[in-house]
């Protein structure tokens, strides 16, 4: 749901107030004004000076999830509004026309990224499932006398399937 | 008509608010979106913003708006959206909302309902497949109404809309695509009462929402598999719960579990065991058994299978009953 269903506030980092520290809300898809904002915070909290809010103001430009069909809660002009405001897209732009990068250096990057989002995927796919006994180790530091009797049922069904 | 559980939802949401204006319904992403399972689709385009809509991601928030709404006069239904989401509400649910009635000596009831999508196998992640039954159930001054079945889905939901004391009403949401024949307004029992889903001889089980479900397809494959003849209570209403259908159906049988996918300890299937001890005692030849999910956080979804009670486990605890 859009920001104006969810609070009548102007601003969430108005909400430090309320508890004594500073907010700052910025353009979050203005990566020099996140970068100023966030280091002022850091430099406040080194200093020992406590947390401050920081309130970046970006969209959500894909899906919530493979579930969700955005069409039924906004416009496609909405999207593509905020797409134009790619803050990837616009920083590159700054860094290219300062001078900053060139062509191969942006390609080499793509490259660089697109091979690290296919490494993670392919660890995920192949990622196994994990032992079902282990939903019984991690509950508290040393596992219960109850869950080991529960852990044995498991064990016991699960041997019984690995033999038939 | 052949109905899904959420099409029967949705249905019994659209009746109580075309026959009564005093009904809202609202929720996170109720209103434009039709909510994430979709259960309040088309009711905004029908009955307006002022009749169900939107609202910030604050359970307490919902809760603490339905309780004032309730005083003002009106029937709210909202929705948390997963059963992990409910637990911000808690405060209010449990302090305010349950203890009103009590509080006023009578005097003001809150006819609200609080829906909440339960219980895992949909493959989702962390905090979307809590069964916080028994949270609901322990406290004094709630209703708690979980539906098995479309037809149930649909009556108990009106009903529970009708009723003038606050009502947690658990959707078994791996259901959800659960279909019936049915003709609306469908009628069944009121809440309160449990209903024999299916008759038996050999033993009892006893199950609620998603596990009606499970309970019956273990009594099939147990009268195709092992010519055992088992009696399925569907208990609908967590509480106050039908004690007198179940002290019947397991005096009749002699044998009985109770099967739900939350925790064992301290669980629904705990109070139902112990209350059948304290009733059936002298009818029963084999004690009460629980076949519960186990006592940990629940799992991811990759292993949520090992989780959930199935019919296997539940017929497992069968033979247990009948080699007592």
């Amino acid at each position: 749901m859009p920001y104006r269903l969810q609070t009548k506030a102007s601003s969430i980092a108005l909400r430090a107030a309320g508890v004594g520290i500073p907010g700052i809300r910025v353009d979050g898809n203005d990566v020099v004004s996140v970068y100023g904002a966030v280091k002022t915070a850091v430099d406040l909290a080194r200093r020992g000076d406590g947390p401050t809010l920081v309130e970046a103001v970006t969209y959500r430009l894909e899906a919530h999830t493979t579930a969700d069909d955005t069409s039924r809660y906004r416009s496609d002009d909405e999207a593509t509004e905020w797409r134009g405001r790619d803050p990837v897209e616009s920083f590159l732009r700054v860094l290219r026309d300062g001078g900053v990068i060139d062509d191969s250096f942006v390609a080499e990057v793509e490259a660089e990224g697109e091979a690290a989002a296919a490494r993670m995927r392919d660890f995920l796919f192949d990622a196994p499932a994990g032992d079902p006994r282990e939903m019984f180790d991690h509950v508290y530091a040393a596992r219960t006398p109850q869950l080991d009797i529960e852990r044995a049922l498991l064990d016991q069904e699960l041997r019984a399937a690995e033999d038939s | 008509m052949e109905l899904t559980m959420a099409g029967a939802l949705n249905a019994a949401l659209r009746d109580s608010m075309r026959d009564d204006d005093s009904v809202v319904v609202y929720g996170e992403d109720v209103g434009r979106l039709g909510g994430v399972f979709r259960i309040t689709d088309g009711l905004q385009a029908e009955m307006g913003a002022d009749r169900c809509f939107d609202t910030p991601v604050a359970e307490a928030g919902i809760a603490g708006t339905a309780l004032g709404m309730a005083l003002y006069g009106l029937r709210p239904v909202v929705e948390m959206q997963f059963d992990g989401f409910s637990y911000p509400a808690l405060n209010q649910v449990i302090s305010h909302v349950a203890k009103y009635r009590n509080r006023t000596r009578g005097r003001v009831g809150l006819p609200l309902v609080i829906r909440i999508p339960y219980g895992g196998g949909i493959g989702a992640v962390e905090h979307h497949s809590e069964s916080p039954e028994a949270y609901y159930a322990h406290t004094a001054g709630l209703t708690v109404v979980s539906p098995g079945t479309p037809a149930d889905a649909y009556a108990l939901l009106r009903a529970s809309i009708a009723f003038d004391d606050p009502v947690i009403f658990l959707e078994p949401k791996r259901r959800y695509w659960l279909k019936e024949d049915l003709d609306l307004p469908v009628t069944a029992p009121p809440i309160g009462d449990a209903i024999v889903r299916r008759e038996g001889t050999t033993a009892t089980v006893i199950a609620y929402g998603p596990m009606v479900t499970t309970a019956l397809e273990a009594a099939t494959r147990a009268s195709d598999e092992n010519g055992w003849d088992l009696e399925v209570v569907d208990v609908r209403t967590l509480s106050p719960v039908d004690m007198d259908t179940l002290v019947a159906s397991a005096t009749k049988t002699g044998r009985a579990l109770v099967v739900h996918e939350a925790a064992r300890f301290v669980g629904y299937g705990a109070e139902i065991a112990a209350e059948l001890s304290e009733r059936a005692f002298g009818y029963l030849a084999a004690p009460v058994l629980r076949v519960t999910g186990f006592d940990v956080p629940y799992p991811s979804a990759k292993i949520e299978r090992h989780f959930l009670p199935d019919a296997d486990r539940v017929l497992d605890a069968v033979a247990r009953l009948l080699e007592y």
